[in-house]
């Protein structure tokens, strides 16, 4: 009798341990069960990241004898040190809060000061959420989106929030730059690259500033691909996006060598070019999107899933719509020195920047993702050595080639479709400079004759945007053509 | 056996008519063209040729930096003369030595007419004016009263002048804009140890040599830190007080 029941309670662990692994296999608890386990650490997280991710594109110094920009944060972190800045001014219960004239904001950026300039409009909620800071009733009543920051580095500093026509000015007294002015002080004016106002220099009528020489250090690197269909480190990617060991996901490899997994609703597909694809399904008609929390899923996805690559930032915003969902598309980009990488329509990645998320508040619908990373720098030698040799060009010169501008005309004209007839020349020059709105350096992959020979490049190029019309043109001089084709590509390389 | 010619020959012309048809973009190139031929016929003719604009400097400016930027406009493809005149030495410094006080009007109007009376054989530069009709290009400047001449080459009548005078570099805006407030005395005595320092140099030498780097500030030998005080506000007076003069510059 006694052995019986040893037997009975043998059989029955063997049972309950046999379905607790049938479990693992067959049945996923939802997550709803637990809750709060997770979630608040989770939260910290995104804040930080989310901090890092949503920032300014480029920061405008002006001085006494002039402009520059630094398109790269990463010497001196300006960024950082204003968003403490503005976080200790709003701390202060005594603010003045008013709204400025145009005229007289722009009479401030002839003053030392610092412009930090945000790609995107970033709603001030959430730039409250970035610098940790609650934003006063008086400045969010007056001013609902910001794309500019403006410190003023005098002896008595304040700061300006801006939109594209809104000016509102913070001041409180006893607002501390001394860290962005030491910090700007080691900095040699010489050496900068050198911008003018187009209003007051040329007298445009455009907020935007000019390079007139250039004398940033952009080379032309050397990249690979991030995800390798063939490596083995596929597996490892595999299992963060479904939790589990890829042996057990229904998966098959295209003709294209591309590969395929299933799991439930969701669909991961990587392609033989390194580009990833995700779907999913989302869980419920979602009527109102709500962006911070879209926002947060999105940048904590994206942690989780293959991570950030260095210099990452947001770049655009786009509201969607799917069925009867309401959701958004975030764009991000990430820089290599200073330079954004930026994907050519042309390359039908079907991708307008290097990484894509669709988010619907909670769940993430679309993931894409073509992301590539800088290589060793040794093996940059050679396409470093090319680059010594040449002049390198401002923007400035650029426009004042006329195969540059004959270019720059015709596909303004073409983009905003007007019948060329119509138009003055002198006329048409004017709208174009007045239509500048932004200018940048873009990393450029290069076409794909040379890759057999060189391996994968990006080039840097500037990138004039005209309301739209997204032009880049190559620094270096003996190659500075538009790249349209793959037969003026062969000239440029192979000289 | 017919059939199988048959079938065959039909295949192969079916190979045969569906193959690629190739062609040449002539798009681009030609459209070109024509946008530049439309454009040409149009109103450039109604342009005036020798039309020329200078946005910066602006006229009868003083400043303290010795590279100024000068910008405008012009005809696209046209070539722009700039010349730039100085005078040798002469500065406000003398008007100091010889206590003229710098919200003296008149005594300012003539010193400046004075300077324009030695002007220096111009140095010159030409600017290709490229496409959009822009020019931007830093100009060297001299210490005391500097005449800038733009023109299109060719229509030297049709040029604009602008006068400008590069004052001392006074480093006192600096040093105010830099105050460590709990560091005050410490700043001040710096100040006050440099320029003693340049005091003891000979002071007449410096008329003679042409290019002055270091520009001494103004002569001072405060007793104490009060009499300090009194000589940045000073220097924050007259500096203000030039820029209210300017209009005295002005030609007539």
């Amino acid at each position: 009798m006694y052995r019986e029941r040893v037997k009975t309670l043998f059989l029955l662990i063997l049972i309950m341990v046999s379905i607790l692994l049938a479990n693992e296999i067959w049945i996923e608890i939802p997550n709803s069960f637990f809750p709060s386990f997770g979630s608040e650490v989770e939260e910290e997280n995104t804040e930080y990241l989310l901090a890092d991710i949503v920032k300014p594109e480029k920061i405008l110094y002006n001085f006494d004898t002039g402009h520059t920009v630094f398109y790269s944060d990463k010497e001196f972190g300006f960024w950082d040190i204003g968003r403490d800045v503005l976080a200790k001014t709003l701390e202060n219960s005594q603010l003045s809060v008013g709204l400025i004239s145009v005229e007289e904001y722009d009479d401030y950026k002839s003053k030392t000061s610092l412009d930090y300039y945000f790609p995107e409009n970033i709603h001030i909620h959430l730039l409250g959420k970035i610098i940790e800071e609650n934003i006063p009733s008086a400045a969010y009543e007056k001013i609902e989106y910001v794309n500019n920051v403006h410190i003023d580095l005098g002896t008595s500093p304040f700061i300006v929030l801006s939109d594209e026509k809104t000016h509102l000015k913070i001041s409180s007294e006893d607002i501390d730059v001394r860290v962005i002015r030491n910090a700007l002080n080691n900095i040699d004016k010489e050496d900068q690259t050198k911008f003018v106002s187009m209003k007051t220099s040329l007298n445009i009528n455009n907020n935007e500033y000019l390079p007139i020489n250039m004398k940033y250090n952009m080379p032309v690197v050397k990249v690979k691909k991030e995800i390798e269909v063939k490596s083995k480190n596929l597996e490892s990617i595999v299992e963060k996006f479904f939790s589990r060991n890829p042996n057990y996901i229904r998966g098959y490899e295209e003709d294209n060598g591309a590969k395929i997994y299933f799991y439930n609703q969701q669909i991961l597909k990587i392609h033989s070019n390194g580009l990833l694809e995700y779907h999913n399904s989302i869980a419920e008609p979602i009527e109102n999107r709500e962006l911070y929390k879209s926002l947060n899923t999105a940048v904590n996805f994206v942690s989780n899933h293959v991570g950030w690559p260095e210099g990452s930032f947001l770049k655009e915003i786009e509201p969607i719509e799917w069925e009867e969902n309401k959701g958004f598309r975030f764009k991000f980009t990430y820089k290599i020195n200073g330079g954004q990488v930026v994907i050519d329509e042309e390359k039908s990645v079907g991708l307008e920047e290097p990484i894509e998320i669709e988010v619907y508040n909670n769940d993430v619908k679309t993931y894409k993702r073509y992301v590539k990373l800088v290589e060793n720098v040794e093996n940059n030698e050679v396409a470093s050595q090319e680059s010594l040799n040449t002049r390198k060009l401002s923007v400035l010169e650029i426009l004042m080639k006329k195969e540059n501008s004959d270019i720059i005309r015709e596909k303004y004209i073409e983009y905003n479709e007007l019948d060329p007839s119509e138009i003055d020349e002198e006329e048409l020059n004017n709208r174009i400079l007045e239509a500048i709105n932004n200018i940048y350096i873009g990393y450029y992959y290069i076409g794909d004759n040379s890759v057999w020979i060189y391996g994968e490049r990006l080039q840097p190029r500037w990138v004039i945007d005209i309301d739209g019309l997204k032009l880049s043109f190559e620094i270096n001089e003996e190659s500075n053509k538009i790249v349209e084709d793959n037969e003026k590509v062969d000239e440029v390389i192979f000289k | 056996m017919f059939k199988r010619i048959i079938s065959a020959t039909i295949v192969l012309a079916i190979i045969g008519t569906t193959g690629t048809v190739s062609y040449t973009s002539s798009g681009k190139i030609s459209s070109n063209e024509k946008i530049a031929k439309k454009i040409n016929s149009s109103k450039i003719h109604k342009f005036y040729e020798s039309n020329i604009e200078v946005f910066q400097p602006k006229d009868n400016l003083v400043t303290s930096h010795k590279t100024v930027l000068l910008s405008g406009k012009a005809p696209e493809e046209s070539k722009v003369v700039v010349e730039v005149y100085s005078t040798p030495n002469l500065s406000l410094k003398n008007l100091t030595k010889n206590n003229i006080a710098l919200n003296n009007d008149k005594a300012l109007k003539e010193f400046y007419d004075k300077q324009q009376e030695f002007f220096l054989p111009p140095s010159t530069k030409e600017i290709e004016v490229g496409s959009f009709g822009i020019f931007v290009q830093e100009l060297e400047l001299k210490l005391g009263l500097n005449k800038i001449n733009v023109y299109i080459k060719g229509s030297e009548d049709m040029g604009k002048v602008r006068f400008i005078y590069v004052n001392e570099e006074t480093n006192a805006e600096d040093l105010i804009n830099d105050i460590d407030r709990i560091n005050f005395l410490k700043v001040f005595k710096k100040f006050f140890l440099e320029s003693n320092k340049i005091n003891e140099e000979d002071t007449e030498n410096v008329e003679d040599k042409e290019d002055i780097e270091n520009v001494e500030p103004e002569d001072v030998e405060p007793e104490n830190i009060e009499s300090i005080k009194e000589e940045t506000k000073n220097i924050e007076e007259k500096e203000s007080s030039i820029d209210t003069n300017q209009d005295t510059f002005q030609n007539d």
